[in-house]
């Protein structure tokens, strides 16, 4: 295992193994602290342009299985760990994490002390970080050069429809940066669902006469949007219920007069309370976000708060007063994380059928 | 046999749902008045009233109405009166949401009528169901409906609240 | 909801420990009596362990020694009038007292509430029908099993559920009528021989033997919100006792798909049984597909729910205190130390703990040592660490015993021999799988023989590597270093190189490498907070820093094993509350996850690593204390510590084997407390052996000594002091005696008061020795604290040792010291 260095814009240098690609790479770096979950992190399309740190130690035990995907692409970064297992235990198959990211090209680095790297991380705001060979000042030069891109749903985002058929339902879902937790959650419900590039107009969406619209999670900052995207939302949420997640949901707010702002630090992780408002009750959800609506911005005559996440305050839910839309920051799909807010699916489906009648 | 068919928390989902409804009609709580029918339409209509709070940080008139006087088809048992809280509201001019556990022929509901009417001229009144099994016998229809379930006129639905049947569920019972 | 109204609770205890029952619930329940003191409400508790720290620390007013039976608790409930009774901290005797209260409608007469565990719960516990319902009402699976009246319905069944199956009689408890059957044949031959008179109706169960063992625990408030707080992986299969296994938290090998229909699981079992705090399930999964039952549903503290306290650093007794007083999770406060946030987030964790069991079977060695699904470990460390071989490393260090920090080696087993343990699996696990890897055997086949997943084979692979790193590169530095992070100890080094471990740690030290303490939290990192309690590794980041100028460490015991442990460990509490006391900042070093000195209330700070010279020697350099306590009994430990002129080390009670004891019977003791002024005479004491009166069989005591005359007393004080003032004794020092036939007395020996009798003393006598001594050892003993010596001898104390013979489905009649598992405490007037 070569020795490889991982080094931060604020000047760290920490020494480490190489695994996985032994490409250089550059990124934005997180820490996620789910326990669990290391592939659907590595393979959600929301890491586009980061690298990610993982809290929980030992990654790779399970190795890597069909069912955990959360796409097929995957577009993180690297990412760190403190260390990894070569081989796979799960009984679905034999690929190894290590292999995979050979695969996917994305470097990995062991043995770093992940705690310190967490509590440096959350005391600075955002920072860019790169996985190299050498750790000189060209290395620092060039990370501190490098801009990453601001286009990334539309990198990820597919370019053409395709169908995941059912028989129920007919559910649009607009792909920002497709979770495939999505699919299956609305695969259990068996309804018919067809998947739209990010850029769909309302008519496109209206043409297909859908039951109701998802709007899928996805990287990047709700802002490099074009305002196309934001008229999609208004025209449509007076027409269907709908439904939108992660990138979505803050699109979803843009739409409809609030703020979006970047987090200091960003939150990965399945471990904050959430309170729902009307019940009062404190859930758990699979949180990956970098950036919040701000709760001064809402306009109380138009958008209802619906969940509030207790540990920073951010905003985790809000909901149209006039029309049967609503929206979640974090993935009511789990995945990885908890199975507590999956019915929100289903209750999307009953505003469905509600306007049905 | 009994079958569970709405559990817990899809009793929840669906009474936070119809809150939601009721907002996005009523546009807003203003002028808002709730009428729970006894017995468990009161505890759905509290709960209804409760996160109506929550969301618009507004108290929510709850009043309760006793209908078995005004029934046509069922003996007169009670003597309540049919405001049971004791302060009479008037719901002139008010937006009134009729609240039931089971839809089933409609005759609760035409009965609740004549109560409200003794209660003042309200501008509307819409009703909130929690269960609609079907088998109306009078052209009445819910406003908000939380689960349509499809019923023999054999089968009995056994509806139980926590607060007083100590847990939450919607059962269809066999006989 | 009923805040308000509780003023008043009693705890019923967990007893004498045993099998299953060391130290932690008497820490749990001395924790919840803080949480409850915190909430004005007073602590009632009743017991009859002598080495119950909760008994010590509750007002002795409130205090009820008796034994902890339906009719005791009756008398108490009657007297004592409280609010509520809880029974979730005195395990399966307190819940079957309550289950029989509740039933007989007693409670509801002298309107006392049941708290800590809903009525549901309640119901659940040790009811399999009960708990199947619940199941089956959770839309969550159970053991598929079926009653069958012949050989044709058990074949339907069979054909449902398929094979293996265990079949047993419905109508009798004995467990060695279960039959497991892998195919048609054994199942025919089976019932062929079974179906009688006496049994005509069989249960058909699925056997999930050989399924992966894991256990959730969640904790659930008032309001319906509910946290997982910890995930348990059995590294030993279903088959082998989950306390008899080697246990891994967080969960490694599992998906999160797999882990979250677990998580969602256990959710909803708490939700239908209506929990109040916490509970603990166990699954049983099955490798091939995605089945999995839910086998066990604990609604209460036990040693798994310990275990996770311990893991997480989550304050678990403290909040499920407050959850069953009818607080929500966003309404706890804790201490001060502790985020506000810490109740209410979901532990996620950023180390790995692994937990070691230790059987009895050196001191019992009649027992058979076969593990199966009944308990038979005595206790267990925990090793904490950055990575899985770090933590195994740790814990197999912990539960090794050897001071000289080596782990015994299996190479003497003979091949058959060696196979026929990885199938059948028996103590010392561990070592056992070690020495099959450094045969050569292969990671698949010992996969398959077993049950055990091929991740842990590949960690323990990785050891061995490292191990031969460690004996072909002697004293380099890559190779410390390699070690330190796999969590070799530098005894192991030095023993390997043949050095003084001295010499190991300058080879480090001269690059200016120490270790880094890490800190056991529940965020990952995440949340702001001051938690005391680490563990170490070799890293970049340490979080501990030196306490306080003024700080004294107290060296825990490590893993219960038979003999004065679970004494030794409420003696270890006693002297760090006792240093507390007197101004010390106190630093605990310990590894059992059970342990009640661990208790976060109980010291500043809590390291939790092996008890091994180069670990200690860390912590020392890093806390500089000015004193040292090892309570227990250490001879290897104490004479290496010594070298270490520096150090003001203090062994309590001092070294046993320094006593002078005449091969003669024993009857009698007399107790003293002696200074360098003074000898003080305490109490009499018999000494009643169930063997021949042979010192070694003295397991049962009693204090005073009744039969003794007063003349008699009087020369046997005036001989002892002869005796002590040759000695150079000081402390608690007992003089033994012997009455002979012919009515006179004789000298046996003189020895310093043993741990256990310490204790005994200190409960006979109403006088705190430990605190005593620590006083008399920080130089502020006062003798005035003679004067207060009851001289009213009317009541007598007597202990009573227990054993653990039957639950090891021995009989043996004279168990020895160094068999005891506990003790009874019991009180009568003098006749």
């Amino acid at each position: 295992m070569a020795t490889r260095y991982l080094i931060l814009e604020d000047g760290t240098s920490y020494k480490g193994k190489a695994f996985g690609s032994e490409s250089t790479t550059t990124g934005e770096i997180i820490v996620n602290s789910n326990m669990l979950g290391y592939q659907e992190i590595i393979t959600n399309q929301i890491y586009h342009n980061q690298i990610i740190t993982f809290t929980q130690p030992s990654i790779g035990n399970t190795g890597i299985n069909h069912k955990s995907f959360e796409s097929i692409i995957t577009n993180a970064k690297g990412i760190i760990v403190r260390e990894y297992s070569n081989i796979s235990t799960n009984r679905l198959g034999n690929l190894t994490l290590d292999r995979f990211l050979k695969q996917h090209n994305i470097p990995g680095i062991a043995g770093i002390d992940t705690r310190e790297l967490t509590h440096r991380i959350r005391r600075n705001s955002s920072m860019k970080a790169s996985i190299v060979d050498v750790n000189d000042e060209h290395a620092f030069d060039q990370l501190n050069a490098s801009v990453l891109t601001n286009q990334q749903v539309k990198q990820v985002s597919t370019k053409a429809p395709f169908p995941n058929t059912g028989d129920g339902y007919n559910i649009i879902l607009i792909d920002f940066g497709l979770k495939y937790g999505i699919l299956r959650r609305l695969a259990e419900l068996d309804c018919n669902v067809i998947v739209m590039p990010w850029n769909t107009s309302n008519k496109e969406i209206m043409d297909l006469d859908p039951d109701g619209v998802i709007l899928s999670t996805g990287p990047g900052s709700p802002k490099d949007l074009p305002e196309s995207v934001l008229n999609m939302i208004r025209e449509t949420q007076e027409k269907i219920p709908m439904f939108s997640m992660g990138l979505g949901h803050e699109l979803f707010a843009l739409a409809n007069g609030a703020e979006t702002y970047k987090l200091n630090v960003e939150h990965h992780g399945s471990n904050h309370p959430i309170r729902q408002i009307i019940t009062n009750q404190i859930i758990y959800a699979s949180q990956s976000q970098g950036y919040a609506v701000d709760p001064k911005s809402i306009k109380h005559d138009q958008l209802l708060i619906t969940f509030v996440d207790l540990v920073n305050g951010t905003v985790q839910g809000i909901r149209h007063r006039d029309f049967p839309s609503f929206s979640v920051q974090f993935s009511p799909d789990g995945g990885p994380g908890p199975e507590d807010t999956v019915d929100l699916f289903e209750e999307f489906l009953e505003n469905v059928s509600s306007q049905r009648r | 046999m009994s079958k569970v068919v709405v559990d817990k928390m899809a009793m929840q989902r669906a009474l936070t749902r119809i809150t939601y409804e009721i907002i996005e009609k009523n546009k807003g709580v203003n002028n808002l008045v709730i009428l729970g029918i006894k017995t468990r339409g009161v505890y759905l209509a509290k709960r209804i009233a409760n996160r109506l709070q929550k969301l618009e940080n507004q108290e929510i008139p709850v009043v309760q109405i006793d209908v078995t006087k005004y029934r046509d088809d069922v003996k007169h048992t009670s003597k309540d009166p049919e405001v049971a809280d004791g302060d009479k509201i008037s719901l002139d001019n008010k937006n009134v949401i009729l609240v039931d556990d089971v839809l089933f022929t409609g005759r609760t509901i035409k009965s609740a009528f004549s109560a409200i009417s003794e209660l003042g001229r309200p501008d509307n009144i819409r009703l909130a169901v929690l269960i609609d099994r079907g088998h109306r016998e009078l052209p009445i229809r819910a406003d908000f409906v939380g689960k349509n379930i499809p019923t023999s006129r054999t089968e009995k639905i056994k509806v139980q609240v926590n607060e007083i049947d100590d847990k939450d569920s919607v059962e269809i019972i066999d006989k | 909801m009923f805040k308000h109204e509780i003023k008043k609770v009693l705890i019923l205890g967990s007893g004498p420990s045993s099998i299953g029952n060391e130290t932690e619930l008497d820490s749990a329940a001395f924790q919840m009596m803080v949480a409850l003191k915190k909430n004005g409400i007073k602590t009632l508790i009743i017991d009859n362990n002598p080495f119950s720290l909760t008994m010590t620390e509750v007002q002795a007013a409130n205090t009820f020694v008796k034994e902890i039976n339906l009719k005791n608790v009756l008398e108490v409930l009657k007297k004592a009038k409280p609010d509520a009774i809880i029974p979730t901290v005195g395990g399966l005797r307190a819940i079957h007292i309550t289950q029989e209260l509740l039933n007989q409608g007693i409670l509801k007469e002298l309107n006392v509430k049941i708290i800590g565990i809903s009525e549901a719960a309640l119901k659940t516990v040790n009811d399999s029908n009960r708990m199947k319902t619940v199941i089956n009402q959770s839309n969550e699976p159970c053991i598929p099993s079926k009653i069958v009246n012949n050989e044709s319905e058990a074949f339907d069944v069979v054909r449902q559920i398929g094979f293996p199956i265990i079949v047993k009689p419905i109508n009798q408890k004995d467990s060695a009528k279960r039959r497991v059957c892998k195919n048609t044949d054994e199942l025919s031959y089976f019932l062929d021989n079974s179906f009688n008179d006496q049994n005509k109706k069989f249960i058909v169960e699925k056997s999930v033997v050989g399924f992966k063992q894991i256990e959730m625990v969640g904790i659930r408030d008032e309001n319906g919100t509910k946290i997982l707080i910890n995930g348990l992986e059995n590294v030993d299969a279903v088959g082998v006792h989950s306390g008899d296994s080697i246990v891994v938290s967080p969960i490694q090998t599992l998906t999160d798909i797999e882990y979250q229909n677990l998580r969602t699981a256990t959710f909803k079992i708490m939700e239908n049984l209506e929990i109040v705090g916490v509970c603990h399930l166990q699954f049983a999964l099955s490798t091939k597909d995605n089945l999995y039952f839910i086998t066990k549903i604990n609604p209460l503290v036990n040693q798994s729910t310990a275990f996770s306290a311990r893991a997480t650093g989550y304050p678990l007794v403290y909040t499920c205190t407050n959850l069953m007083l009818g607080k929500q999770l966003n309404e706890i406060q804790l201490p001060e130390k502790y985020n506000h946030l810490t109740p209410i987030m979901e532990p996620s964790l950023d180390h790995v703990v692994i937990k070691i069991p230790i059987w009895p079977f050196e001191n019992i060695p009649q027992a058979s040592q076969r593990l199966n699904t009944v308990m038979k470990s005595v206790g267990s460390t925990v090793g904490v660490g950055r990575t899985v071989e770090e933590a195994l490393l740790k814990a197999l260090r912990s539960s090794q015993f050897s001071p000289r920090d080596i782990l015994p080696s299996m190479k003497n087993l003979d091949n058959d021999e060696l196979i026929n343990r990885l199938i059948h699996p028996q103590s010392n696990r561990l070592l056992v799988l070690i020495e099959s890897i450094r045969r050569g055997y292969q990671v698949d086949d010992l996969e398959e023989l077993t049950k055990i997943n091929k991740f842990y084979f590949y960690k323990l692979k990785k050891l061995l590597e490292i191990e031969e790193l460690i004996i072909n590169h002697p004293m380099e530095l890559n190779t410390i270093e390699h070690a330190h992070k796999f969590g070799f100890g530098d005894g192991m080094m030095a023993e390997t190189w043949h050095i003084p471990i001295q010499k190991v740690r300058e080879i480090y030290h001269q690059y200016n490498e120490y270790p880094t303490y890490k800190s056991i939290e529940s965020s990952a990192g995440e949340l702001k907070q001051n938690i005391e309690s680490f563990y170490s590794s070799f890293e970049k980041e340490n979080e501990s820093y030196k306490e306080s100028q003024k700080t004294a460490l107290v060296i825990g015991r490590g893993g219960n094993k038979l003999g004065p442990n679970t004494a030794a460990d409420y003696y270890t509490a006693e002297v760090l509350i006792q240093l507390h006391k007197l101004g010390y900042k106190t630093v605990v070093m310990n590894n059992n996850p059970n342990a009640v000195s661990l208790s976060p209330q109980i010291s500043d700070k809590q390291y939790i690593e092996p008890i091994q010279l180069g670990d200690i020697l860390n912590i020392i350099e890093l806390e500089e204390p000015v004193r040292v306590f090892v309570p227990g009994n250490r001879h290897f430990l104490m004479k290496q510590l010594k070298k270490y002129k520096e150090l003001n080390v203090q062994i309590l009670p001092p070294d046993q084997d320094t006593g002078v004891i005449l091969p003669k019977n024993v009857s009698y003791a007399l107790n003293f407390f002696v200074t360098n002024e003074n000898n003080y005479f305490i109490s009499s004491e018999k000494l009643i052996s169930n063997l021949n009166n042979d010192l070694d069989h003295v397991t049962n005591y009693e204090m005073p000594y009744g039969d003794i005359d007063d003349n008699q007393l009087i020369q046997n004080i005036k001989e002892s002091y002869t005796h002590i003032d040759k000695s150079n004794w000081i402390g608690l020092v007992q003089i033994l005696f012997n009455e002979k036939n012919n009515g006179e007395s004789e000298y046996v020996g003189i020895r310093p008061l043993r741990l256990t009798e310490t204790i005994f003393l200190s409960k006979a006598t109403g006088i705190n020795w430990i605190r005593e001594l620590v006083k008399f050892y920080t130089k502020r003993f006062d003798s005035k604290i003679i004067d207060e010596l009851n001289t009213n001898q009317d009541r007598i104390a007597s202990m009573r040792a227990t054993f653990p013979f039957k639950q090891l489905n021995l009989y043996i009649d004279h168990g020895n010291s160094s068999q005891e598992i506990g003790a009874k405490l019991k009180f009568r007037l003098k006749d």
